[in-house]
Order: structure tokens, then sequence, then C-alpha cells
């Protein structure tokens, strides 16, 4: 008889924990889709298992020891640390609220609960899983775990034409980064002869030491990767599919985009590039110099005319992209930078879609600015907390944008990028121009037909607390920035 | 002539570059789609290539890993082109355009 | 009580006040949210005027003490406190402030009293008054940034309280644009202060920490241009989007069409100053830029000017007063682009005095004649409405710089430094002059249009115009009062000597400005004959015209040039006076106000960016035209770049 030795011990199991507690959530929510047979009983059941999994995984990311030293698991396949358990909380509390604000919206854009919850939670577990790989192969399958997913929830708008043609233009454009990702992971294996993140840095390191100058095959390869890592957090020039794809697909679907694969994204491009590239290397450091710049500008810009509102925040978040690269100046201290806006902006982008989702147009989605005129005179509570997120995305004092930014802007001028800091303080000041437009329209115009009457205060609250803690880190956003730098400095 | 690794690296390139063309300029959606499975096995031939030539069998597990993924994409992939064809009638790429701007 | 507690309390009752309302507001009723507004200010100001006193015990070396809250963020070299400094020049600020905000409280108290919205409206009243007081106080430049972004905000809430389409419309866009740019330019000139003092090792953006350091800020350069003149430059501009001076006052004639009572405290007293504020409290930056200093003073000159011209044609009593406060503003930077930071500051006090009794009593007029706002559909209101015709007579001959009261003394102090400063010059005080005389004949014309003379209402209206109730009319009066006997704040020099009294805002104020007055010249008596000779021609002029004469504006599309008015009207011969400056300027007016404000300016400053950008935004967005295969051949065609790049770089 040989004795089978897993290669897991307990210390492994509680880095595990959020992750197993998603997955295992994922499959309870496909398993109450099998039982019940009512509608009703298994949208409730799956939103209530997604809900108790987010709980979990929160919980078991918050009893990771912060101080502690990062552990590999898997073999190298996985690696938990502080900043991981950053983004299990984060990514935790995002589900939550994904679900919690998305759920009275379901039925106004027929989709079922039981099968939006099942997708997003399989989706939220992909994310999981890319916070923390550590080589290359958990990299893809967990980015195709968290993508497929999202494919087919943006189509799942019963009947919807837009919904539709956003699900394939994800899935083309998506397959199409996908698969430069994986070549250029191929390459990179090719050249280091492992997969492992450690394993690269290790053979930068050497590599440098010995012929001065990095394989081109290699340089390729990462290339490759980074063109792939930038389309799933929307830079530019990677940044075409956003602007359709959030306007197509159903606002909740949206919320999960914009917030949750947008978080991960982020963290699983810090990981790699901290832990496999080093990037304090020039020509690295060029090349994000101008994803951040060109991000910032077709943003913004493109976000001007918009009369859409999620179009507008679409084009909103390709900007956001850009001063998040912003933070991966300065390292170590960018990185905290880094976190600190990836946390901020995915939680005011969701409460702004979150709120969009509460207003009601005669029974329709909200969709344009026009639908939100006069907002403020009929629902004045809901309008103050979703100008409180228009005013953080916009960056604006004293909310958690504004803090977020300055950190990031501070990061980048201290590492020397004073004319990218410029531009993006120039860029942000700007652009505060479409989101004040929002507010406006909801504070000043004529009210428009918005009822917003089924809402549950339920969700109002949520949204409110969210808007009170964004308003609080606004204020006080010392710990936030304690936490994200404690996460994220280790790292490099 | 035993092909060396190189051999298999360029065919693999041009694999994945038909891909890409294929996914660029082809209006039929199920091309594309077969173009993206291309991409997909020109990365994978890579790995099998990189595999074999660090003596390794890293790339061979990656590959197989990849080989499931893309299964399961073309699953979905074709899910959502026979829902676009049931509700447009057409499965050309250019006649999908109602969001812009 | 400590001095640090009384700051911060003066800052933090307001927002408490704001967040009672805000938040209970429904629950304990419109009448109480009133009272308590008025209560919390009352509360602030006892406060404010307890600290400044507390602060006059100090020594006037020392007279600088500062609370803070707590570490607002920390981003290792640059770390920004959430605190607020007590000076001489920032407790004159909140007094004024919290004072004058007090009585529009009280005011409003009656203006509002049959709105619905009440409860909302002193919310943000309050929450207005938090937000200023956060920018005088702020001890570093981010947190002046909050207040200033905060007041933009409360602005655009109370300008837009009632919501009017039209108006509405335009006026939040062309506040937005110019706040915007105004705005961008002060954070430029923010930011390279900090990069100035970043680079030699103790960045940093307090207040405090910028002087100790201003000789790292004199040895730096941005490119070719030292970095004290880009940074007081880029101030400057954002000063004057803020405090509406030439090019981007548009927004501020158009913001009257919110409640009267918003545009008494943001547009007289309070906001429009921080411009002012913020020049004055960085007066050493502009001591080493003299040539922005010299821009500063020109554009604060032709400001009064282009504005005062303006105001001579305008007939909504709103309007008129809007061009006036720019005019006044523009005197404002007049002084301290001079370097006379005293009187500057000084005209800030009492025009926040005047003119804010202006606009109450504007707005006591449109409450008793329901509504109407056109003064050629007024007049003959001096005996209907009493308490009204006399507060507004005071302020009308405060500000139009005849003696004895407050707008004489501030006003002619800046000539006088106008003309003496070594900064100054013969020409800007001829142009301050020139403004002078336009300020008082618009403004008796305003006054005698609205109040003497025959009723030009329809004989119903007239009999339902009523006073106001007293809780509008004592603040009138304080107002009044202060207007009045304001002038004694600062004597002019010659006088204060005479009678060996003290120049009390000079000296409370010389800890801050530590540049040396301009010494009593000479000429100081001649200076101020002059001032009171054009001050009363512009007067009597005025009253000759619109009473004597009993010359009421013609319509708006009568076009009538001036040749054909002097045909027509035959007291022309002998008046010279009139042909030779009222008619020609009031002409001027009219062709200001109309082709150059609204074609020219309005079209070049507030519809021409905002279409550029449109533009801009069309051609990026026409990029995303739907095609999937497009956005794919984008996204290779990034990686094509990156591989490339790599490629050529290696070589």
């Amino acid at each position: 008889m040989l004795p089978i030795v897993l290669p897991v011990d307990t210390g492994d199991l509680t880095a595990l924990g959020p992750l197993l507690a998603v997955l295992i959530a994922a499959l309870g929510v496909l398993t109450v889709d099998m039982t019940f047979e009512r509608e009703e009983a298994r949208g409730r059941w799956s939103f209530i298992v997604g809900l108790v999994g987010a709980g979990l995984a929160a919980g078991c990311a918050s009893l990771w020891q912060w101080e502690a030293p990062g552990r590999a698991i898997l073999g190298g396949a996985l690696y938990a640390d502080a900043f991981s358990s950053f983004f299990d909380v984060l990514l935790a509390t995002l589900l939550g609220l994904t679900l919690v604000v998305s759920w009275y919206c379901l039925d106004r854009v027929k989709v079922k609960p039981a099968e939006f919850t099942g997708l997003a939670v399989l989706s939220f577990s992909g994310m999981f899983l890319m916070v923390r790989a550590a080589d290359m192969l958990t990299l893809f399958l967990a980015i195709e775990l968290m993508s497929l997913p999202v494919y087919v929830l943006a189509g799942l708008s019963a009947g919807s034409k837009t919904g539709r043609e956003a699900a394939l233009k994800y899935f083309v454009l998506g397959s199409l980064a996908s698969a430069i990702l994986l070549y250029g992971m191929a390459l990179v294996y090719g050249v280091t002869a492992s997969l492992g993140y450690t394993d690269i840095a290790g053979y930068l390191a050497t590599a440098s030491r010995e012929s001065g100058v990095e394989n081109p095959l290699f340089l390729a390869g990462l290339a490759l990767m980074l063109v792939g890592l930038g389309f799933k957090v929307a830079a530019a020039p990677f940044h075409m599919w956003t602007p359709d794809v959030y306007e197509g697909a159903p606002t909740p679907v949206t919320t999960l985009m914009a917030s949750g694969v947008r978080a991960a994204a982020a963290a699983a491009l810090l990981r790699f590039l901290a832990g496999a590239v080093l990037l304090t290397r020039g020509h690295w450091m060029m090349l994000v110099w101008a994803l951040a710049a060109l991000s910032m500008i077709a943003g913004n810009v493109g976000a001007l005319a918009q009369t859409n509102v999620k179009r507008l925040l679409a084009y909103s978040g390709i900007a956001h992209a850009g001063y998040m690269l912003l933070g991966l100046f300065a390292l170590p201290r960018g990185a905290g930078g880094f976190s600190m806006y990836v946390a901020v902006y995915a939680l005011s982008v969701l409460g702004a879609f979150g709120a969009l989702q509460w207003f009601d147009d005669r029974g329709r989605e909200t969709v344009d600015i026009e639908d939100l005129a006069g907002a403020g005179k009929r629902h004045p509570w809901m309008a103050s907390v979703m100008t409180v997120f228009l005013l953080s995305l916009a960056g604006i004092p004293p909310t958690a944008g504004f803090a977020a930014k300055w950190f990031v802007f501070a990061a980048a001028v201290q590492a020397g990028y004073v004319g990218l800091a410029l531009l993006g303080v120039m860029t942000s000041l700007f652009g505060a121009y479409y989101y004040l437009r929002v507010v406006i329209a909801m504070w000043m115009d004529e009210p428009a037909d918005i009822s917003g009457a089924d809402q549950s205060p339920t969700t109002g609250l949520v949204l409110g607390l969210l808007a009170l803690a964004v308003l609080f880190i606004g204020c006080f956003p010392g710990w936030l920035w304690f936490l994200a730098d404690l996460a994220s400095s280790k790292l490099v | 002539m035993t092909p060396a690794p190189i051999h298999y690296l360029v065919v693999s390139a041009l694999l994945f570059t038909t891909g890409v063309v294929g996914v660029l300029t082809r209006r039929n959606m199920l091309v594309i789609l077969m173009a993206i499975e291309l991409m997909l096995n020109g990365a994978n031939l890579a790995f099998v290539a990189f595999s074999r030539m660090h003596h390794q069998l890293d790339g061979q597990v990656v590959s197989v890993f990849v080989m499931t993924v893309a299964a399961a994409e073309a699953a979905i992939g074709l899910a959502i082109v026979v829902q676009l064809f049931r509700q447009r009638g057409t499965v050309r790429v250019d006649e999908t355009t109602l969001l812009r701007g | 009580m400590g001095l640090e507690t009384l700051i911060a309390l003066v800052v933090l009752l307001p927002l408490a006040g704001a967040a009672l309302n805000g938040f209970f507001g429904q629950l304990h009723g419109k009448r109480l949210s009133g009272y308590l507004a008025c209560a919390v200010m009352a509360a602030s100001f006892a406060c404010a005027a307890s600290a400044v006193a507390g602060l006059s015990g100090l020594s006037p070396a020392s007279r600088s003490v500062t609370s803070v809250l707590y570490t607002w963020m920390d981003a290792s070299s640059l770390r920004v406190e959430m605190a607020f400094t007590l000076d001489p020049l920032s407790g004159v600020m909140i007094l004024v402030v919290t004072g004058v905000g007090f009585l529009i409280h009280v005011y409003s108290l009656g203006y509002m009293a049959h709105d619905d919205g009440r409860v909302r409206y002193f919310s943000y009243l309050n929450l207005f008054v938090f937000f200023m007081l956060v920018l005088v106080l702020g001890a570093s430049m981010p947190v002046m940034f909050l207040g200033w972004e905060g007041v933009g905000l409360c602005s655009y809430l109370l300008i837009g309280f009632w919501f009017e389409d039209a108006a509405k419309a335009t006026a939040g866009k062309k506040a937005f644009l110019t706040n915007r740019v105004g705005d961008m330019f002060f954070a430029l000139g923010m930011f390279s202060l900090f990069w100035a003092t970043y680079q030699a090792g103790s960045g940093t953006l307090a207040f405090a920490g910028l002087k100790a350091n201003k000789h790292l800020i004199e040895q730096a350069t941005v490119g070719a241009v030292p970095l004290a003149t880009f940074a007081a430059l880029c101030l400057f501009i954002g000063a004057t989007g803020k405090s509406a001076q030439i090019p981007l006052y548009v927004w501020l004639p158009d913001a009257m069409a919110g409640p009267t009572p918003v545009s008494a405290l943001i547009h007289a007293a309070t906001m429009v100053t921080a411009g002012v504020y913020m020049v004055a409290r960085m007066s050493w930056l502009y001591q080493m830029a003299p040539g922005v200093m010299e821009l500063v003073a020109w554009i604060g000159a032709l400001t009064a000017l282009f504005a005062a011209a303006i105001g001579l044609a305008a007939t909504d009593i709103k309007k008129v007063l809007a061009y006036s406060t720019i005019s006044q503003l523009g005197y404002m930077f007049l002084g301290v682009g001079v370097g006379g930071y005293v009187a500057g500051i000084f005209h800030l006090v009492t025009h926040a005095f005047f003119k804010g009794l202006l606009f109450l009593g504007a707005g006591s007029v449109i409450h008793g004649c329901h509504g109407n706002q056109d003064i050629r559909k007024m007049g003959g209101l001096k005996d209907k409405m009493p308490w009204t015709f006399w507060t507004f007579l005071v302020a009308t001959w405060a500000i139009a710089g005849l003696p004895p009261f407050a707008g004489f003394v501030s006003k002619d102090e800046i000539l006088y430094e106008a003309y003496n400063s070594p900064h100054g010059s013969l020409a800007l005080w001829l142009a301050g002059v020139v403004a002078a005389v336009m300020t008082a004949f618009y403004m008796f014309r305003l006054f005698t249009l609205t109040f003497l003379g025959a009723p030009r209402m329809g004989k119903k209206d007239f009999d339902h115009v009523h006073e106001s109730p007293a809780v509008m009319t004592v603040p009138l009066a304080v107002l009044a009062g202060l207007s009045a006997v304001g002038g004694a704040l600062n004597l002019p020099g010659g006088i204060a000597h005479a009678l060996h009294l003290p120049r009390v805002l000079s000296d409370w104020l010389a800890p801050v400005f530590p540049v040396e007055a301009t010494a009593h010249a000479s000429n100081e008596w001649a200076l101020m004959g002059a001032s009171v000779l054009v001050a009363l021609a512009g007067t009597l002029g005025a009253l000759h015209v619109y009473y004597r004469q009993k010359t009421v504006p013609v319509a708006d599309n009568a076009r009538l040039t001036v040749p054909v008015r002097m045909a027509r009207d035959k007291f022309y011969v002998d008046e010279a006076y009139d042909i030779l400056i009222v008619k020609p300027v009031r002409g001027l007016g009219r062709f200001l106000a109309g082709p150059i404000d609204k074609r020219v300016i309005d079209r070049v400053l507030a519809e021409l960016p905002p279409a550029v950008a449109y533009w801009l935004s069309a051609r990026v967005t026409s990029l995303q035209n739907g095609n999937v295969q497009a956005y794919a051949v984008v996204l290779f065609g990034g990686t094509v770049a990156i591989l490339a790049y790599l490629t050529l770089y290696l070589r």
C-alpha cells in the first residue's frame, strides 16, 4: 500500500480558504439549480449560497496573518501572502455587493437570478485564483475561469440584441487576447524553461549578469503577455471592447465586469510584473508609461461626448486604468498606491453601476443621462449616493477617489515621472467635467419618468453604506493606504 | 532530416499568424472561431516544442490544460454564435454593429 | 477653551449644521431647520470672534495658531494634514464669512419663508460656509483646494436651487467650464510649487512650509521661465475663474438665477473673494514675480472698467449688481496687484458689507414687487419700502465711493496704492478713476430707477408692493451700519495721522504682509480729493439723467445710436457733460454688453472650448465603429507596436 502524500498541509488550507469557499459556493449554486424546481426558490437559494460563500471567503482572508511572509502552495502554483489576502477581502466584498445590488434589477433585464448567481460566483472563483496565481499556467487557467462565465453572462439577457452582440464582441476579442497571452507564455517558457514567476525572475537576474541583453524572444513573449493582461484591465490600446461591452451587457453584468474583473486583472498584472519581470528595467517603464498616457487620454476624451451613462463609465474606466498604471512607477511604494487605487476604483464603480440599477426607467433599465434627469428631486437620497460615487470617480475631495489619486500621483512624482503625473492631474481635472454633467443633470434638470419605487430599502441601504464608506475613506485614507502598502510592498 | 525545435517553432508561429489573420479578416463568425482555435493550437505547439527542447514535461502539461480550455471556449463561442444567429439571422460579423461610438 | 479648539469649532459647526439639516431635516421640520442653521452660524461667529480676540492677545510676531485635526494623507514625502491656521489674514476672513454669513442666514428665514425646499436650502448654505471656512483657514494648499472645490460644488447646488431649464443650462455649462479651467491651473500651480520644494528634499505644500522654503522656489525654473512666475501665473488664472475676472468671468452674471440671498453670500461676500484671498495669502510668491503682479493689476483694472461699462446698460437689478461685483473684484485685484495687499483685503471686507447689503436689498425689492426684477418697471418705491430704501441708499453711497462711508475709504486706498506704489502707475490709477466714475453712475442709476420718481409698474402691482418683514430688514440695517462706519477700520494715512488714530487693519495685517506699505506721500490729499470728485461726478450725472430728466432705459430691441439720441433730445445742448461722457459711455456699455460680451466672449470662452472638446471626443469615438474586427485590428496593431518598439530598442 502506497502512502498517498498530498503536497498540502493545514497551513496551506487556511491560505486556500477563500478560494475554496468561493469554489464550493459555486458548486453549491449549481447544485441548488438542479435541486429546486420553482424559479424563485432557485433564485433565492442560489443567492444565499453566493452570499455565504462571499462571507466565508472574506472571513478566511481576514484570518490571514498580514505580517507573515507568503507561502507557496501546491508546488509553487499559487502564492498566498498579504497581497492575495487584501484582494481576497476586496473581491469578496465586491461579490457580495454585486449580488445584493443586482438582485432587483435582474428581473428587469430578464436574467434568471439563479443563472446569474451561478455564473457570477464561478467567475469570482476565477478571480480569487488570479490574485494568487504564481505561475503562468495557473494564471492562464484563472483568466479563462474568470472570463468564460462573463462571456456567457453578457449575453444572458433574454431577447436583448445588444446583449448578444456584446457577448460576441467580448468573446472574440477576449479569446484573441487570451491566445496572444498564451503564445507569449509559450515564448517565455521557451526561453526560461520554467513556468513559475520566481523562476522567471531568477532567469532575468542571471541573464542580465551574463549577457547584459535580454533574449529578444523572451521580450517578445513578455510583450505579448502584457497585451493579454492589458486587455483585461482595459488599458489603451487594448480597450476598444470596453465601451461596447459595458453598454450592451445587462447592468448587473457590467457591474461585475467593471469592479470584479478589473480588480482581479489588475492584481494579477501587478503580481506578474512585480514578481516576474522586475519592473525597474528601463524599457519596460517606457512601455507602461505609453500605456498609461494613452489610456488616460483616450478614456477621458472619449467620455466627453457620451450620453449613455454606461458607455461614459466604460470610457472613464479606461482612463482609470491609466491612473492605476501610474502607481506602477516608484516601486515598491507605488505598488501600495496601485492596490489602493484598484480597491477604491472597484468600490466606486460598483456603487455607480449599482445606483444606476436602482433607478428604473418605467420598468426598463436606466442607461442614458436623460433617464437620470431630475433624480435629485424625486429620489434625493439615491441621487446623493450616486453623486458621491461619481465624485469619487472624478477624484474630487473629500471622496476616496481623490485620496487614491493623490497617492498614485505622489508615487509617480517621487519616482521622477513628473510629466506623467502632471498629465494625470490635468486629464482627471478635465475629465471631472463629464462626471459632473451627470451630477448636474440629476440635480438640476426637469425630472424624467423614473420610478425606483420597486426597490426594496435594502439595496438603497447597502448603497448608502457604501457611499458613506467612500466618503470615510476620502477623509481618513490612512488605514487603507497602510493595508495596501503592507500588502503590496513585499511583492518586489 | 530530423525536425529540430526551431522548425516546430516556425510552424507554430505560422499557425498563430494564420489564426490572427483569420480573426482580423474573415467575416464569418464560425471561421473566426476556427481561427481562434488555430491560434491556441499554435501556442500549444510552441509549448510542446519548447518542452521537448528543455527535456521537461511542463510544457506538455500546459498543452493538455490548454486543449481543455480551448474546448470550453469553443463551446461557449458556438453558443453565442448560435444565439446571435437565432436573433439576427446572420453569422457575418460586420452586421453586428449596433453598439458603436 | 483653547485657541485650537475654537478654530476647529469655527469650521466644524457649519458642517454639523449642514449634516443635521441634511439628514434629519425632515424630522425637525422646516421652521426649525432655519433656526438651526442660523444658530449654528451665530455660534460659529462667536467662536471666530473669540478666536480672533485670543489671537490678538498674542504678540504680533507669533500670531499664527494652527489647529491640526488629523493627518489626512501621508504618502511618505508628501504629508497633508487636515489643519487650519488662524493668523491675522484668515482671522479677518472668518469674521467676514461667519458674520455676514450669519446675517444672510437670518435674512433667508424671511426670504425663503414660503419655499418648500428650505430645509435643503439651509443645509446647502451651511455646507457652503463650511467649505469656505476650510478654504480660508486651510493650512496647506491641498486643504485650500478642498475648500476651493467644495465651494464650487455648493454654488452649483445653490444656483440651480430653483430649476429653471434654459437659464440654468447655460449658466451650468459656463460655470463648469470656467471653474474647470481655473481649477486645472490652480492644480498646476500647486504642483509646480511642490515640485520645486521636493527637488531639494523638503517637499511640502503647507503654507508655512512653502514660505519657509521660498528661497528654493526663487531659484527653481520651469524650462526657461522662473518657477515663481509660472506658479504665480497659474494660481492667478485659477483665481480669475473663482473670482470672475477677465477672461473667466462669464459665469457670474448667469449665476444670478439662484435665490438672492445665495447671490449675496456667494457672489458678494465669500466665494468670489477666494481668488483675492489666495493671492494675498501667497503674497510672498507674487513679490518674487513682479511681471505677474503687473498682470494681476492690469487684469483687475481692465475688468473693473469693462464690467462697469456693461453695468451702465443693464436692466435687471441683479445683473447690474453682478457686473458691479465683477468690477469691484477687479478693484481688489488691482489693489493686491500693485502690492497694496492691505488695501485689497480692506476693500474685500467693505465690499462684503455693502455688496451683501445691495443684494439683500435687491432681494427685498424683488420680494416686495412679487418677482419683478426689471428696473425699467420699478420706480417710486421709496415710500412703500422705507427700510429697504434707506439701507440701499447707504450701500449705494458707499459703493459709489462717496465719503465718509466705507466704500470711499477702501476704494480710495486702492487708488492711492495704484498711483504711489512702486508696482503701480498713472495708467492704472486712471483706469481705476474712470471705473469709479462709472461705478458711481450706474449705481445711482440703479438706485434712482428703482426707488425714486414715479412708479412705472401698473397701479394694481404697485398697490401690492410692501416692505419686507423685520427678519429681512434688520440684517439690512446692520449691514448698512457696517457700510457706513466700516471705513474706520483703516482710515487713510493722513487722517489717521492727524487724529492720532490707529490704522486698525493695516496694523493687524502687518505680520502677514512684510512688504512695506507705501509711505505716506504728499499727494495723498490730492488723490483723495480726486476720488471724491469723480464719485460726485458720477453720482450727480446719474441723478441728473435719471432723476431730473426722468430718462428710462429703452427696450432692448430699440437700437438707438448716439447721434440719433443727441438729435432727438433737446436738453443736450446745455449739458456738455452729457454729450461728452454720459451718453457715449452708456452706448459703450450697451455695445460691450451686446456684441462684445455676448458674441465674442461668450462664444469664444463659453462655447468654443466645449465645441473643440466635443469635436475631439467625436473623432476618438468614431474609431468605435461597432465592427469587432476593427477593434481586433487596433488590438493587434498595439501588439505589433509594442513588439516593434522592443526590437528597435534592442538595436
